[in-house]
Protein backbone atom coordinates (compact mmCIF):
# COMPACT_ATOMS: atom_id res chain seq x y z
CA UNK A 1 0.00 0.00 0.00
CA UNK A 2 1.03 3.50 -0.91
CA UNK A 3 1.37 6.12 1.79
CA UNK A 4 -1.17 7.65 -0.08
CA UNK A 5 -3.44 5.00 0.37
CA UNK A 6 -2.36 4.82 3.86
CA UNK A 7 -3.38 8.01 4.55
CA UNK A 8 -6.86 7.38 3.67
CA UNK A 9 -6.98 4.71 6.34
CA UNK A 10 -8.12 5.83 9.86
CA UNK A 11 -7.64 5.42 12.88
CA UNK A 12 -3.93 5.48 11.74
CA UNK A 13 -1.18 5.82 14.37
CA UNK A 14 0.78 8.99 13.27
CA UNK A 15 1.54 10.09 16.80
CA UNK A 16 2.25 7.92 19.96
CA UNK A 17 3.32 8.68 23.27
CA UNK A 18 4.51 6.12 25.69
CA UNK A 19 6.34 5.53 28.72
CA UNK A 20 9.43 3.32 28.88
CA UNK A 21 10.90 1.74 32.10
CA UNK A 22 14.03 -0.06 31.83
CA UNK A 23 14.65 -2.29 35.01
CA UNK A 24 16.98 -4.47 36.21
CA UNK A 25 19.83 -4.67 38.37
CA UNK A 26 22.60 -4.10 36.26
CA UNK A 27 22.64 -1.57 33.33
CA UNK A 28 20.34 -2.74 30.94
CA UNK A 29 20.53 -2.19 27.07
CA UNK A 30 18.36 -2.04 24.30
CA UNK A 31 20.59 -2.73 21.20
CA UNK A 32 19.15 -1.06 18.57
CA UNK A 33 16.05 0.83 18.26
CA UNK A 34 14.58 2.40 15.27
CA UNK A 35 12.00 4.60 16.39
CA UNK A 36 9.00 3.21 14.32
CA UNK A 37 10.29 5.56 11.38
CA UNK A 38 9.26 8.44 12.98
CA UNK A 39 11.09 11.43 14.48
CA UNK A 40 11.00 11.35 18.35
CA UNK A 41 11.28 13.75 21.23
CA UNK A 42 12.34 11.65 24.18
CA UNK A 43 12.66 12.75 27.96
CA UNK A 44 14.86 11.27 30.86
CA UNK A 45 12.13 11.53 33.33
CA UNK A 46 14.51 9.74 36.35
CA UNK A 47 18.32 7.36 36.27
CA UNK A 48 20.95 7.98 33.56
CA UNK A 49 21.09 6.81 29.79
CA UNK A 50 23.72 6.80 27.36
CA UNK A 51 22.78 7.00 23.75
CA UNK A 52 25.54 5.23 21.01
CA UNK A 53 25.40 6.48 17.54
CA UNK A 54 26.37 5.51 14.83
CA UNK A 55 29.58 6.52 14.25
CA UNK A 56 31.23 6.04 17.82
CA UNK A 57 29.05 9.54 19.01
CA UNK A 58 27.50 9.33 22.41
CA UNK A 59 25.16 11.49 23.95
CA UNK A 60 24.88 11.03 28.17
CA UNK A 61 21.53 11.59 29.03
CA UNK A 62 20.64 13.33 32.65
CA UNK A 63 17.00 13.49 34.48
CA UNK A 64 14.88 16.35 32.89
CA UNK A 65 17.14 16.38 29.54
CA UNK A 66 15.07 16.25 25.95
CA UNK A 67 16.69 14.93 22.71
CA UNK A 68 15.08 14.58 19.44
CA UNK A 69 15.86 12.55 16.65
CA UNK A 70 14.90 13.61 13.35
CA UNK A 71 15.10 10.98 11.33
CA UNK A 72 15.09 6.99 12.42
CA UNK A 73 18.91 5.85 12.17
CA UNK A 74 19.49 2.72 14.75
CA UNK A 75 21.52 3.86 18.13
CA UNK A 76 22.16 2.10 21.07
CA UNK A 77 20.39 2.79 24.34
CA UNK A 78 22.25 2.10 27.27
CA UNK A 79 20.33 2.65 31.18
CA UNK A 80 21.01 2.46 34.37
CA UNK A 81 18.72 0.46 36.80
CA UNK A 82 15.60 2.52 37.66
CA UNK A 83 15.71 4.85 34.86
CA UNK A 84 12.44 6.13 33.08
CA UNK A 85 12.03 8.06 29.58
CA UNK A 86 8.89 9.37 28.14
CA UNK A 87 8.70 9.24 24.09
CA UNK A 88 6.84 11.12 21.72
CA UNK A 89 7.13 9.81 17.96
CA UNK A 90 5.80 11.28 15.45
CA UNK A 91 5.29 10.89 11.57
CA UNK A 92 6.91 14.31 10.53
CA UNK A 93 6.13 14.20 6.95
CA UNK A 94 2.36 13.33 7.72
CA UNK A 95 2.58 16.08 9.68
CA UNK A 96 3.84 18.71 7.43
CA UNK A 97 1.68 17.76 4.68
CA UNK A 98 -1.51 17.69 6.64
CA UNK A 99 -0.66 20.82 7.28
CA UNK A 100 -0.82 22.32 3.91
CA UNK A 101 2.89 21.81 3.32
CA UNK A 102 2.87 20.08 0.03
CA UNK A 103 7.11 20.03 -0.18
CA UNK A 104 7.65 18.40 3.34
CA UNK A 105 10.36 16.27 1.91
CA UNK A 106 11.96 20.00 2.03
CA UNK A 107 12.20 19.61 6.21
CA UNK A 108 16.04 19.54 6.80
CA UNK A 109 17.42 19.71 10.46
CA UNK A 110 19.90 21.83 11.00
CA UNK A 111 23.42 21.08 9.62
CA UNK A 112 22.06 17.65 8.73
CA UNK A 113 22.05 17.03 12.46
CA UNK A 114 19.79 13.83 12.78
CA UNK A 115 19.82 14.63 16.82
CA UNK A 116 19.52 17.43 19.12
CA UNK A 117 19.92 17.62 22.64
CA UNK A 118 18.19 20.47 25.16
CA UNK A 119 19.24 20.56 28.50
CA UNK A 120 17.44 20.75 31.58
CA UNK A 121 17.24 24.29 32.48
CA UNK A 122 16.66 25.94 28.62
CA UNK A 123 14.10 27.61 27.32
CA UNK A 124 13.18 25.77 24.98
CA UNK A 125 13.78 22.44 27.31
CA UNK A 126 10.70 23.53 29.10
CA UNK A 127 8.74 24.48 26.33
CA UNK A 128 9.01 21.07 25.11
CA UNK A 129 8.36 19.57 28.71
CA UNK A 130 5.14 21.22 28.87
CA UNK A 131 4.25 19.56 25.59
CA UNK A 132 5.24 16.38 26.70
CA UNK A 133 2.44 17.17 30.00
CA UNK A 134 0.14 17.80 27.42
CA UNK A 135 0.79 14.72 25.07
CA UNK A 136 0.47 12.43 27.87
CA UNK A 137 -3.21 14.10 29.05
CA UNK A 138 -4.62 11.93 25.96
CA UNK A 139 -3.90 8.94 28.39
CA UNK A 140 -5.58 10.05 30.70
CA UNK A 141 -8.63 11.68 28.86
CA UNK A 142 -8.39 9.58 25.74
CA UNK A 143 -8.50 12.40 23.40
CA UNK A 144 -6.51 12.42 20.16
CA UNK A 145 -6.38 15.87 19.80
CA UNK A 146 -4.23 16.51 22.85
CA UNK A 147 -1.62 14.75 21.35
CA UNK A 148 -2.48 16.23 17.47
CA UNK A 149 -1.39 19.26 19.24
CA UNK A 150 1.21 18.87 21.23
CA UNK A 151 2.93 17.19 18.33
CA UNK A 152 1.70 20.29 15.95
CA UNK A 153 3.20 22.55 18.62
CA UNK A 154 6.37 20.68 19.16
CA UNK A 155 7.05 20.77 15.24
CA UNK A 156 6.29 24.89 15.25
CA UNK A 157 8.81 25.50 18.02
CA UNK A 158 11.59 23.43 16.55
CA UNK A 159 10.72 25.07 13.22
CA UNK A 160 11.42 28.28 15.41
CA UNK A 161 14.37 27.21 16.70
CA UNK A 162 15.49 26.54 13.34
CA UNK A 163 15.85 22.78 14.39
CA UNK A 164 13.90 21.86 11.87
CA UNK A 165 14.31 24.15 8.50
CA UNK A 166 11.45 24.96 5.86
CA UNK A 167 11.94 27.00 2.96
CA UNK A 168 11.74 30.14 4.51
CA UNK A 169 9.76 33.32 2.26
CA UNK A 170 12.72 34.19 0.33
CA UNK A 171 13.15 30.61 -1.24
CA UNK A 172 9.30 29.77 -2.15
CA UNK A 173 10.14 31.91 -5.35
CA UNK A 174 12.63 29.06 -6.23
CA UNK A 175 10.03 26.41 -5.22
CA UNK A 176 7.22 28.13 -6.83
CA UNK A 177 9.58 27.55 -10.01
CA UNK A 178 10.71 23.85 -9.36
CA UNK A 179 7.46 23.00 -8.52
CA UNK A 180 6.03 21.01 -11.84
CA UNK A 181 9.57 19.33 -11.60
CA UNK A 182 9.37 18.39 -8.27
CA UNK A 183 5.55 17.04 -9.31
CA UNK A 184 7.01 15.01 -11.98
CA UNK A 185 9.74 13.76 -9.67
CA UNK A 186 7.09 12.52 -7.42
CA UNK A 187 5.53 11.12 -9.53
CA UNK A 188 7.99 8.89 -11.63
CA UNK A 189 10.91 8.46 -9.28
CA UNK A 190 10.51 4.77 -9.57
CA UNK A 191 10.90 4.81 -13.45
CA UNK A 192 14.70 6.00 -14.99
CA UNK A 193 14.84 9.49 -14.85
CA UNK A 194 17.66 11.82 -16.24
CA UNK A 195 18.48 15.23 -15.52
CA UNK A 196 17.54 15.97 -19.03
CA UNK A 197 14.25 14.28 -18.98
CA UNK A 198 12.79 16.21 -16.36
CA UNK A 199 14.02 19.11 -17.96
CA UNK A 200 12.70 18.62 -21.11
CA UNK A 201 9.61 17.59 -19.50
CA UNK A 202 9.31 21.32 -17.62
CA UNK A 203 10.26 23.58 -20.53
CA UNK A 204 14.19 24.58 -18.62
CA UNK A 205 17.52 24.35 -19.49
CA UNK A 206 19.34 21.85 -17.66
CA UNK A 207 21.73 23.71 -16.56
CA UNK A 208 19.22 26.81 -15.01
CA UNK A 209 17.33 23.81 -13.59
CA UNK A 210 20.09 21.64 -11.72
CA UNK A 211 21.18 25.25 -10.21
CA UNK A 212 18.03 26.33 -8.80
CA UNK A 213 17.47 22.84 -7.87
CA UNK A 214 20.90 22.74 -5.80
CA UNK A 215 20.32 26.32 -4.35
CA UNK A 216 17.05 25.70 -3.59
CA UNK A 217 16.79 21.68 -1.76
CA UNK A 218 20.84 22.17 -1.47
CA UNK A 219 21.38 18.51 -3.46
CA UNK A 220 21.76 17.89 -6.63
CA UNK A 221 18.43 16.11 -8.85
CA UNK A 222 20.06 12.60 -8.40
CA UNK A 223 20.86 13.18 -5.10
CA UNK A 224 17.52 14.61 -4.70
CA UNK A 225 16.23 11.56 -6.46
CA UNK A 226 17.78 8.57 -4.97
CA UNK A 227 17.00 10.27 -1.71
CA UNK A 228 12.82 9.89 -2.49
CA UNK A 229 13.33 6.31 -3.46
CA UNK A 230 15.49 5.54 0.07
CA UNK A 231 12.58 6.81 1.62
CA UNK A 232 10.00 4.63 -0.36
CA UNK A 233 11.78 1.94 -0.01
CA UNK A 234 12.73 2.25 3.42
CA UNK A 235 8.70 2.53 3.86
CA UNK A 236 8.27 -0.99 1.61
CA UNK A 237 11.28 -2.50 3.78
CA UNK A 238 9.53 -1.13 7.22
CA UNK A 239 5.65 -2.34 5.64
CA UNK A 240 5.92 -5.04 3.26
CA UNK A 241 7.35 -8.38 3.47
CA UNK A 242 8.95 -8.36 -0.49
CA UNK A 243 12.68 -8.66 -0.88
CA UNK A 244 15.58 -6.36 -1.01
CA UNK A 245 15.78 -7.21 -4.47
CA UNK A 246 12.51 -6.48 -5.22
CA UNK A 247 11.99 -2.92 -3.32
CA UNK A 248 15.57 -1.64 -4.57
CA UNK A 249 13.83 -2.00 -8.48
CA UNK A 250 10.30 -1.11 -7.11
CA UNK A 251 11.74 2.00 -5.72
CA UNK A 252 13.52 2.78 -8.75
CA UNK A 253 17.17 1.98 -8.28
CA UNK A 254 18.86 0.39 -11.45
CA UNK A 255 20.30 -2.83 -9.21
CA UNK A 256 20.16 -4.22 -5.32
CA UNK A 257 23.85 -3.26 -4.92
CA UNK A 258 24.02 0.46 -5.51
CA UNK A 259 20.66 1.04 -3.40
CA UNK A 260 22.10 -1.05 -0.96
CA UNK A 261 25.13 1.02 -0.88
CA UNK A 262 23.25 4.00 -0.75
CA UNK A 263 21.34 2.79 2.36
CA UNK A 264 24.23 2.41 3.84
CA UNK A 265 25.63 5.48 3.99
CA UNK A 266 22.24 7.42 5.17
CA UNK A 267 21.30 5.00 8.01
CA UNK A 268 24.64 2.92 8.50
CA UNK A 269 23.19 -0.43 8.53
CA UNK A 270 22.38 -2.85 5.71
CA UNK A 271 18.87 -2.76 4.49
CA UNK A 272 18.26 -6.60 5.77
CA UNK A 273 19.72 -5.52 9.37
CA UNK A 274 17.75 -2.92 8.82
CA UNK A 275 14.38 -4.72 8.90
CA UNK A 276 15.27 -7.12 11.33
CA UNK A 277 15.95 -4.71 13.92
CA UNK A 278 12.65 -2.72 13.85
CA UNK A 279 10.89 -6.36 13.82
CA UNK A 280 12.81 -7.08 17.00
CA UNK B 1 -11.24 50.51 15.97
CA UNK B 2 -7.84 48.93 15.29
CA UNK B 3 -7.07 45.43 15.03
CA UNK B 4 -4.39 43.16 13.59
CA UNK B 5 -5.37 39.81 12.34
CA UNK B 6 -3.19 37.31 10.53
CA UNK B 7 -4.75 35.30 8.21
CA UNK B 8 -3.00 31.57 8.19
CA UNK B 9 -3.14 29.91 4.41
CA UNK B 10 -4.30 26.97 6.06
CA UNK B 11 -6.62 25.68 7.45
CA UNK B 12 -8.85 28.84 6.10
CA UNK B 13 -10.19 31.00 9.10
CA UNK B 14 -7.77 30.67 11.82
CA UNK B 15 -7.23 33.98 12.70
CA UNK B 16 -5.75 35.15 16.07
CA UNK B 17 -5.04 38.59 17.56
CA UNK B 18 -5.58 40.67 20.46
CA UNK B 19 -8.28 43.45 20.18
CA UNK B 20 -7.47 46.84 22.60
CA UNK B 21 -10.56 49.17 23.06
CA UNK B 22 -8.75 51.52 24.93
CA UNK B 23 -7.09 52.15 21.72
CA UNK B 24 -10.36 52.96 19.18
CA UNK B 25 -11.43 56.49 18.81
CA UNK B 26 -15.51 55.30 19.98
CA UNK B 27 -15.99 55.09 23.94
CA UNK B 28 -16.85 51.23 23.27
CA UNK B 29 -16.14 48.93 20.93
CA UNK B 30 -19.13 47.81 19.28
CA UNK B 31 -19.24 44.67 16.24
CA UNK B 32 -22.88 45.04 15.03
CA UNK B 33 -24.89 41.89 14.79
CA UNK B 34 -22.98 39.48 12.42
CA UNK B 35 -22.06 35.87 11.14
CA UNK B 36 -18.79 34.07 10.24
CA UNK B 37 -18.43 32.17 7.10
CA UNK B 38 -17.06 28.85 8.66
CA UNK B 39 -15.26 30.03 12.35
CA UNK B 40 -16.16 29.88 15.54
CA UNK B 41 -14.74 32.27 18.16
CA UNK B 42 -13.21 31.99 21.30
CA UNK B 43 -11.92 34.71 23.42
CA UNK B 44 -10.33 35.45 26.98
CA UNK B 45 -11.43 39.14 28.47
CA UNK B 46 -8.17 40.55 29.96
CA UNK B 47 -9.38 43.51 31.40
CA UNK B 48 -13.11 45.39 31.15
CA UNK B 49 -15.90 43.24 30.14
CA UNK B 50 -18.15 42.73 27.16
CA UNK B 51 -21.73 42.07 26.41
CA UNK B 52 -22.76 40.22 23.89
CA UNK B 53 -26.37 39.72 22.16
CA UNK B 54 -27.87 36.85 20.43
CA UNK B 55 -30.64 37.28 17.96
CA UNK B 56 -32.77 35.14 19.69
CA UNK B 57 -33.06 37.23 22.85
CA UNK B 58 -30.40 35.41 24.68
CA UNK B 59 -27.32 37.44 25.81
CA UNK B 60 -25.00 37.48 28.30
CA UNK B 61 -22.16 40.08 30.25
CA UNK B 62 -18.93 38.85 30.51
CA UNK B 63 -16.20 40.09 32.90
CA UNK B 64 -12.66 39.60 33.10
CA UNK B 65 -10.77 36.17 33.28
CA UNK B 66 -14.02 34.68 31.25
CA UNK B 67 -14.27 33.12 28.53
CA UNK B 68 -16.27 33.26 25.96
CA UNK B 69 -16.99 30.78 23.13
CA UNK B 70 -19.43 31.47 20.40
CA UNK B 71 -20.46 29.27 17.04
CA UNK B 72 -19.87 32.24 14.58
CA UNK B 73 -22.37 30.50 12.11
CA UNK B 74 -24.61 32.11 14.67
CA UNK B 75 -25.61 36.09 14.13
CA UNK B 76 -24.18 37.78 17.30
CA UNK B 77 -23.66 41.43 18.07
CA UNK B 78 -20.66 42.22 20.96
CA UNK B 79 -20.26 45.47 22.51
CA UNK B 80 -17.20 46.31 25.02
CA UNK B 81 -16.59 48.78 27.66
CA UNK B 82 -14.09 51.22 27.04
CA UNK B 83 -10.53 50.12 28.34
CA UNK B 84 -11.45 45.83 27.53
CA UNK B 85 -8.43 44.00 26.00
CA UNK B 86 -9.24 40.84 24.94
CA UNK B 87 -7.38 37.68 23.33
CA UNK B 88 -9.23 36.05 20.29
CA UNK B 89 -9.18 33.35 18.10
CA UNK B 90 -11.17 32.39 15.00
CA UNK B 91 -11.03 28.57 14.53
CA UNK B 92 -12.25 26.36 12.16
CA UNK B 93 -13.40 23.58 14.27
CA UNK B 94 -14.77 21.38 11.38
CA UNK B 95 -12.27 21.88 9.46
CA UNK B 96 -9.29 21.34 11.62
CA UNK B 97 -11.28 18.36 13.27
CA UNK B 98 -12.00 16.23 9.87
CA UNK B 99 -8.10 16.22 9.13
CA UNK B 100 -7.73 13.75 11.80
CA UNK B 101 -11.16 12.44 11.98
CA UNK B 102 -12.08 11.84 8.14
CA UNK B 103 -15.02 9.54 9.22
CA UNK B 104 -16.58 12.85 10.61
CA UNK B 105 -18.26 13.37 7.48
CA UNK B 106 -19.85 16.89 8.34
CA UNK B 107 -20.22 19.46 10.91
CA UNK B 108 -23.55 17.08 11.62
CA UNK B 109 -21.06 14.80 13.39
CA UNK B 110 -19.64 17.49 15.90
CA UNK B 111 -22.33 18.77 18.47
CA UNK B 112 -22.19 21.70 20.67
CA UNK B 113 -23.40 21.52 23.95
CA UNK B 114 -24.16 25.33 23.79
CA UNK B 115 -23.88 27.34 20.37
CA UNK B 116 -22.31 29.95 22.55
CA UNK B 117 -21.11 30.15 26.18
CA UNK B 118 -19.53 31.92 29.18
CA UNK B 119 -17.07 29.62 30.48
CA UNK B 120 -16.49 32.16 34.33
CA UNK B 121 -13.33 32.25 35.97
CA UNK B 122 -12.68 29.03 37.70
CA UNK B 123 -14.81 26.58 35.99
CA UNK B 124 -12.98 23.58 34.65
CA UNK B 125 -13.59 24.99 31.01
CA UNK B 126 -11.78 27.56 31.87
CA UNK B 127 -8.95 26.05 33.96
CA UNK B 128 -8.54 24.19 30.78
CA UNK B 129 -8.67 26.41 28.11
CA UNK B 130 -6.71 29.83 29.95
CA UNK B 131 -3.05 28.51 29.60
CA UNK B 132 -3.90 27.70 25.72
CA UNK B 133 -5.60 30.66 25.38
CA UNK B 134 -2.87 32.79 27.28
CA UNK B 135 0.22 31.98 25.20
CA UNK B 136 -0.45 32.52 21.55
CA UNK B 137 2.76 31.67 19.48
CA UNK B 138 4.68 34.97 17.92
CA UNK B 139 3.01 35.48 14.87
CA UNK B 140 5.79 36.61 12.28
CA UNK B 141 7.92 33.50 13.52
CA UNK B 142 8.96 30.35 11.40
CA UNK B 143 6.71 27.97 12.77
CA UNK B 144 3.82 29.87 13.44
CA UNK B 145 2.01 27.85 10.90
CA UNK B 146 2.40 24.57 12.96
CA UNK B 147 2.11 26.38 16.03
CA UNK B 148 -0.95 28.23 15.91
CA UNK B 149 -2.62 24.36 14.50
CA UNK B 150 -1.10 22.99 17.80
CA UNK B 151 -2.95 25.19 19.74
CA UNK B 152 -6.60 24.97 17.69
CA UNK B 153 -5.91 21.76 18.48
CA UNK B 154 -5.63 21.94 21.97
CA UNK B 155 -8.54 24.28 22.71
CA UNK B 156 -10.57 21.24 20.97
CA UNK B 157 -9.20 18.52 23.51
CA UNK B 158 -9.82 21.17 26.05
CA UNK B 159 -13.38 21.75 25.15
CA UNK B 160 -14.00 17.88 24.40
CA UNK B 161 -12.68 17.25 28.04
CA UNK B 162 -14.74 19.25 29.79
CA UNK B 163 -17.55 17.71 27.49
CA UNK B 164 -18.41 21.18 26.18
CA UNK B 165 -17.71 19.66 22.36
CA UNK B 166 -19.26 15.76 21.31
CA UNK B 167 -17.92 13.72 18.30
CA UNK B 168 -19.61 10.62 16.87
CA UNK B 169 -16.39 8.95 17.20
CA UNK B 170 -16.33 9.02 20.92
CA UNK B 171 -18.93 6.20 20.92
CA UNK B 172 -17.96 2.99 21.35
CA UNK B 173 -15.85 0.83 18.63
CA UNK B 174 -18.51 -1.22 17.98
CA UNK B 175 -21.17 0.96 17.81
CA UNK B 176 -19.75 3.62 15.46
CA UNK B 177 -18.82 0.55 13.26
CA UNK B 178 -22.77 -0.48 13.39
CA UNK B 179 -23.94 3.37 12.77
CA UNK B 180 -20.86 4.15 10.15
CA UNK B 181 -22.98 2.66 6.90
CA UNK B 182 -25.64 4.83 8.01
CA UNK B 183 -23.68 7.76 8.44
CA UNK B 184 -22.62 7.47 4.89
CA UNK B 185 -25.63 6.44 3.50
CA UNK B 186 -27.17 9.70 5.09
CA UNK B 187 -24.07 12.22 3.63
CA UNK B 188 -24.94 10.72 0.10
CA UNK B 189 -28.60 10.81 0.59
CA UNK B 190 -30.09 13.63 2.99
CA UNK B 191 -31.34 15.43 -0.05
CA UNK B 192 -33.91 12.51 -0.65
CA UNK B 193 -36.70 11.69 0.92
CA UNK B 194 -35.40 8.94 4.26
CA UNK B 195 -37.08 7.33 6.22
CA UNK B 196 -36.56 5.98 9.56
CA UNK B 197 -37.44 2.52 9.02
CA UNK B 198 -35.77 2.16 5.85
CA UNK B 199 -32.36 3.48 7.02
CA UNK B 200 -32.39 0.82 10.04
CA UNK B 201 -33.28 -2.00 7.41
CA UNK B 202 -29.87 -1.24 5.88
CA UNK B 203 -28.51 -2.59 8.64
CA UNK B 204 -30.83 -5.25 9.81
CA UNK B 205 -32.18 -3.17 13.00
CA UNK B 206 -35.34 -3.11 14.64
CA UNK B 207 -36.79 0.73 13.76
CA UNK B 208 -37.12 0.97 17.47
CA UNK B 209 -33.92 -0.17 18.31
CA UNK B 210 -32.30 1.85 15.67
CA UNK B 211 -33.94 5.36 17.16
CA UNK B 212 -32.49 4.23 20.43
CA UNK B 213 -29.23 3.59 19.16
CA UNK B 214 -29.04 6.82 17.02
CA UNK B 215 -30.13 8.72 19.75
CA UNK B 216 -27.15 7.85 21.62
CA UNK B 217 -24.78 7.81 19.02
CA UNK B 218 -25.40 11.62 18.25
CA UNK B 219 -27.46 13.15 20.67
CA UNK B 220 -30.15 13.53 18.00
CA UNK B 221 -32.92 12.22 16.89
CA UNK B 222 -32.69 10.90 13.07
CA UNK B 223 -35.13 13.61 12.01
CA UNK B 224 -33.07 16.24 13.46
CA UNK B 225 -29.77 14.74 12.37
CA UNK B 226 -31.35 14.53 8.54
CA UNK B 227 -32.38 18.53 8.93
CA UNK B 228 -29.29 19.23 10.49
CA UNK B 229 -27.54 18.18 7.33
CA UNK B 230 -29.96 19.58 5.31
CA UNK B 231 -29.32 22.92 6.65
CA UNK B 232 -25.61 23.02 6.58
CA UNK B 233 -25.88 22.57 2.99
CA UNK B 234 -28.84 24.66 2.40
CA UNK B 235 -26.69 27.71 5.00
CA UNK B 236 -23.77 26.55 2.22
CA UNK B 237 -25.89 27.94 -0.85
CA UNK B 238 -27.03 30.26 0.84
CA UNK B 239 -23.63 31.98 1.45
CA UNK B 240 -21.82 30.59 -1.65
CA UNK B 241 -24.61 30.89 -4.90
CA UNK B 242 -27.22 33.01 -6.19
CA UNK B 243 -29.70 30.56 -5.89
CA UNK B 244 -33.35 31.64 -4.71
CA UNK B 245 -34.71 30.53 -0.74
CA UNK B 246 -37.49 28.38 -2.39
CA UNK B 247 -34.26 26.84 -4.82
CA UNK B 248 -31.93 26.23 -1.88
CA UNK B 249 -34.46 24.78 0.03
CA UNK B 250 -35.53 22.22 -2.60
CA UNK B 251 -32.14 21.52 -3.44
CA UNK B 252 -31.05 20.97 0.29
CA UNK B 253 -33.92 18.28 0.48
CA UNK B 254 -36.53 20.41 2.56
CA UNK B 255 -39.62 19.52 1.45
CA UNK B 256 -41.12 23.10 0.98
CA UNK B 257 -39.69 26.65 1.31
CA UNK B 258 -42.01 26.79 4.24
CA UNK B 259 -40.15 23.73 5.52
CA UNK B 260 -36.94 25.14 4.96
CA UNK B 261 -37.60 28.61 6.69
CA UNK B 262 -39.35 27.62 9.54
CA UNK B 263 -35.87 24.66 10.58
CA UNK B 264 -34.18 27.45 9.60
CA UNK B 265 -35.17 30.47 11.49
CA UNK B 266 -35.14 27.89 14.44
CA UNK B 267 -31.69 26.90 14.25
CA UNK B 268 -30.25 30.90 13.29
CA UNK B 269 -32.95 32.91 14.99
CA UNK B 270 -33.33 34.98 11.63
CA UNK B 271 -34.84 34.45 8.39
CA UNK B 272 -32.61 32.64 5.37
CA UNK B 273 -32.72 36.12 3.51
CA UNK B 274 -31.67 38.20 6.13
CA UNK B 275 -29.06 35.68 6.63
CA UNK B 276 -27.40 36.17 3.65
CA UNK B 277 -27.58 39.63 3.50
CA UNK B 278 -25.66 39.77 7.01
CA UNK B 279 -23.02 37.74 5.41
CA UNK B 280 -22.84 39.73 2.29
CA UNK B 281 -22.98 43.38 4.28
CA UNK B 282 -19.85 41.87 6.68
CA UNK B 283 -18.14 40.61 3.43
CA UNK B 284 -18.30 43.96 1.91
CA UNK B 285 -16.65 45.79 4.50
CA UNK B 286 -13.89 43.09 4.90
CA UNK B 287 -13.30 44.20 1.28
CA UNK B 288 -13.76 47.92 1.57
Amino acid sequence: MSPAELENLWPKNIAIYYRNQYTGDSASSSPVELHNGYAEILQLVSGSMLINLPGGKSIRLMPGDVVYFSEPFPCEFLAEPETETRNLQFDLRWFLQKNGFCFSFFATSEANNRYTVFENGTEINKQLTNLLDIAEKKEETKINEYLYGAVFSVIGLLINNRIIRLPGDSDYKLYEKLASSLEYIQENFREKLSLEDIADMVGYNKDYLSRIFKSATGMTVIEFINNIRIEEARYLLLNTDKSVTEIALEAGFGSNAYFSRLFRKKYAVTPNKYRLNSKR
Amino acid sequence: MKVTLTENSYPKNFFQGRVNSAHTEISQLKSPLHIHEDASEIFLINEGSIFCNFHIGNSFTAEAGDIVFINGKIPHETVATMGTIINFLFIDITTLVRKFHPQLLSEGCITYREDFAVFRKGSIENTLLMPFLKSFPEVTSPGYNESAIGQGYLIIAAMRNAGFLMFTDSLSQNTFDAMKPVFEYLYKNFRENISVSELAAKIGYNADYFSRLFRKATGRTVIDYINGLRLSEARYLLLNTEKTVTEIALSAGFSSSAHFFKHFSRRYSISPRKYRSLFREDQKQIRS
